[in-house]
């Protein structure tokens, strides 16, 4: 299996993700890591919440892996999203993608990563002093 | 027939429930239960957009007939990453 996806209650870590794409044929890989920010619109954030439908989002997250093995010249993507409650400066997700040269590694990195927060079922909830918000939901 | 029904994020909060089974007639169309979700949550109007999924698959479009035990989400604007 060239794409691997992973959805953890546990925190997450970039080791394993770049052991999965090594590889010896690679003179790239690209390594995105998502982190919490304790502010959003200039509102200080305190924590978040993730939650996924889960068998939905696995598959929708290989389609992705498929999709840009098809489009870009990549070797092996993997791609892990944390579920459960983050706190400031926790990983909610890692993607790491490894390619022959640099270039399309960083272009598959970067479309998966859209594509996540367009078309993957997992949702985010932030809490603030003064409540919280499904982010997203409202225009 | 029996289709079941999930609810997410924040439909989740409007509905207080994770999922619940719907009865509709044999060779309901993926449009009549979307009729029969918006009668009952009046809120899905108030989101910025959403989705129906059935079976782990977005609908690409609502004519789909369902068929029993079909397994159908609401999929409100997603928010990973």
């Amino acid at each position: 299996m060239s794409v691997e996806v992973k959805l953890s209650n546990q925190p997450l870590e970039p080791g394993p993700c770049i052991s999965f794409v090594r590889s010896e044929n690679c003179g790239a890989e690209v390594l995105f890591i998502g982190t919490v920010r304790d502010q959003t619109r200039g509102k200080a954030v305190n924590k978040l919440f993730f939650e996924a439908y889960e068998p939905m989002a696995i598959k929708e997250m290989e389609k992705i892996g498929a999709l840009c093995l098809r489009k870009y010249e990549i070797s092996k993507m993997s791609f892990h999203h944390r579920l459960g409650e983050l706190q400031i400066g926790e990983v909610p997700v890692i993607l790491a993608v490894s390619a022959p040269h640099r270039v399309e590694a960083f272009k598959a990195c970067a479309e998966a990563m859209d594509l996540l927060k367009q078309n993957v079922p997992i949702w985010k909830k932030e809490y603030f002093e003064d409540g919280e918000v499904w982010v997203a939901a409202h225009p | 027939m029996h289709c079941r029904v999930m609810y997410f994020g924040i439909t989740r909060d409007y509905t207080g429930k994770k999922e619940e089974l719907v009865v509709l007639e044999e060779k309901s169309h993926l449009s009549d239960l979307h009729q029969l979700l918006k009668s009952r949550l009046p809120q899905l109007d108030e989101l910025k957009s959403y989705r129906l999924a059935v079976n782990e698959s977005f609908a690409e479009n609502e004519s789909i007939l369902l068929k029993d035990g079909d397994v159908i989400a609401i999929i409100p604007p997603v928010s990973g990453g």
